[in-house]
């Protein structure tokens, strides 16, 4: 027999207060495993986004969280080109317009000899190119919305233009918006001269850093990020984060205190036996160490069954039909490491008090205890 | 063989700040090997003065000896009752989800005695008891004579200098009874082990070498 037989005979009275204790906990654990790996599973989806455009480094205004009021000059990409280290540079316009019944809808203008028009994968019709002046692209979803063609007319800040083709292109925020050219957009929206983004294509990825640097250095007003500094800086992600860990929390904190009632029962009803303990020479630290023992294998059995229901969960959520495939859980190690070490940390929370009020108990009164 | 093993000397145990006297001066030797029985009334401060010469408890004022160590001088009451001393009580107070086997080994955990020698002692000590054949029961399998026997098993686990039981057949049929009283004499004989056992059964007290009759806290031989 090993000192953890006795930890693991006393988990075995009581069986269903325990139990209930671990579905406790496992809905604490299972909260934070759902929630945060799908909102990194989020980031993750539009970091690869962002990649499959082809763009290593995005360069922006700096300190400007709001990517539709961003304007930078349109030469400094002719500047940007001159920096060792970069292939080519793809310019982007974004702006808002409204369509129809929809108030706003994006719009994006590009230079279809550049390298990021290549991501567009054409549904319906072709792509349109460079000289098409009166000619726009619109996504797939833009496309049933306000159920457009190829061929039909659409209006656009009163001027008219006509869909040349419909697009996917692997992301929401695209599929749901316009394309036309970058030349056509600055007129129409008076922003001549302006772009929003320049898209960076590195010759090698290993050039990242230093362009970041030169850029940085030469243009103090501009901001150079990946695309995995982009998804991190998004405030929505920041915010979706943040409230993940904060419905956690909660969830967590109503687990430890259920794990701290379990625990403190058990405790209370063993009195007698922590007073026979400490009389046949049990010293306060192993009654303490059991005690916590019992509570922290609580929270590791809780946090197994918590990483089931979060995986689960994640997966019982894609098969609600607006859902439907939508979502993406990121179950990395790291996350499962962190599940772990907060079931361990709340078995410590719950055990703390009442293993170190088992052990202070003096053993002639807790034997007289009835 | 004339060895003073447990001595109390002049031992006050006071409640309740003073209002309660449980022990009025309590003066007591025990010589090794000795049997010793503390009779008395309930009530009268009997299990208050095991209490203190198991060290249990810390005495008011007055002081208690064990083979050779002074309880008011020892740094650590939880070393000697590990090591000197061996517990029986009248509610047995065995772990009811470990085996007979596993709660002889629960003082020997503490003792860090090596698992596979605990499992060898353990065993040899059922074996004393009679109970080898028991020896993977949990406790409320076994009968009360039986459960006893496997708590004097426990007691002798950490080769302890004294034995305290404190109304061993208390919660016994007198059949029973005597099977305890049998064994505890034959561990007094063979092993030439000490014991100071505690009762207001005069049966029980009458196998003793000794008797010791005590009243509101004061002996009287």
């Amino acid at each position: 027999m090993y000192f953890l037989t006795v930890v693991l005979k006393n988990l075995s009275r009581r069986k269903l207060r325990n139990i209930l204790t671990i579905v406790g906990v496992g809905i604490g654990i299972g909260a934070v495993v759902s929630l945060v790996s799908i909102t990194d599973g989020f980031m993750k989806s539009f970091t690869e986004m962002l990649k499959s455009r082809g763009t290593d480094i995005a360069v922006t205004k700096a300190k400007n969280p709001d990517v539709l009021l961003n304007s930078i000059d349109e030469s400094i990409g002719e500047e940007l080109k001159k920096i060792e280290g970069i292939e080519s540079i793809s310019r982007v316009l974004v702006d808002l317009v409204s369509i129809e019944d929809l108030p706003s809808v994006m719009i994006f203008g590009f230079d279809p000899d550049e390298f990021i028009f290549e991501h567009f994968k054409i549904i319906e019709g072709r792509k349109l190119s460079r000289d098409e002046e009166d000619m726009v692209m619109i996504g797939k979803i833009l496309a049933k919305n306000i159920n457009l063609k190829v061929g039909d007319k659409v209006e656009i800040e009163r001027e008219i233009f006509r869909v040349v083709g419909i697009f996917e292109s692997g992301n929401v925020v695209e599929n749901g918006g316009i394309v036309m050219n970058l030349k056509t957009l600055q007129r129409l929206m008076n922003r001549e001269g302006y772009v929003t983004v320049f898209n960076i294509k590195l010759k090698e990825l290993e050039f990242t850093d230093s362009v970041i640097n030169q850029i940085k250095t030469k243009f103090p007003g501009l901001e150079a990020m990946t695309s995995e500094e982009i998804t991190r800086n998004n405030e929505g992600y920041k915010m979706a984060k943040a409230l993940a860990w904060a419905t956690s929390f909660i969830a967590l904190f109503v687990g430890a205190l259920g794990t701290m009632n379990t625990v403190f029962m058990s405790v209370f009803e063993r009195t007698k036996e922590f007073g026979l303990l400490r009389a046949i020479g049990w010293r306060r630290r192993r009654i303490m160490l059991m005690v916590l023992g019992e509570s922290i294998i609580l929270g590791l059995i809780g946090g197994a069954l918590g990483m089931a229901i979060g995986v689960i969960g994640v997966h019982l959520i894609n098969q609600i039909p607006i859902v439907k495939g939508g979502i993406v859980g990121d179950f990395s190690a790291p996350l499962f490491a962190k599940a772990t070490a907060i079931a361990i940390g709340m078995g410590i929370f719950g055990g703390f008090i009442p293993s170190s009020w088992a052990s202070s108990i003096s053993p002639a009164e807790a034997l007289r205890y009835e | 063989m004339n060895e003073i093993i447990l001595k109390a000397e002049n031992l006050v145990k006071e409640y309740e700040e003073g209002r309660v006297k449980a022990l009025r001066g309590v003066n007591l030797e025990v010589k090794r090997g000795e049997f010793v029985a503390i009779m008395g009334p309930s009530g009268c401060g009997k299990s208050t003065l095991l209490n203190m010469l198991g060290a249990l408890d810390r005495p008011t004022s007055g002081d208690v000896i064990i083979d050779g160590e002074r309880l008011s001088q020892a740094k650590s009451l939880d070393e000697i009752r590990l090591k000197k001393i061996g517990f029986i009580f009248q509610a047995f107070h065995l772990i009811p989800t470990l085996t007979a086997l596993e709660n002889l080994q629960i003082p020997m955990i503490e003792a860090r005695i090596p698992r596979k020698e605990r499992l060898k002692m353990a065993t040899e000590l059922l074996k004393i008891v009679g109970l080898e054949e028991r020896m993977s029961q949990i406790p409320p399998k076994l009968s009360g004579g039986e459960r006893q026997r496997v708590a004097i098993a426990r007691s002798l686990a950490n080769s302890p200098s004294i034995l305290l039981a404190d109304e061993p057949t208390g919660n016994l049929d007198s059949k029973s009874s005597e099977q305890i009283i049998t064994l505890l004499r034959k561990i007094n004989k063979t092993r030439g082990m000490t014991i100071v056992l505690v009762t207001h059964d005069p049966n029980v007290a009458s196998c003793a070498d000794r008797i010791v009759k005590m009243k509101d806290g004061i002996l009287y031989t």
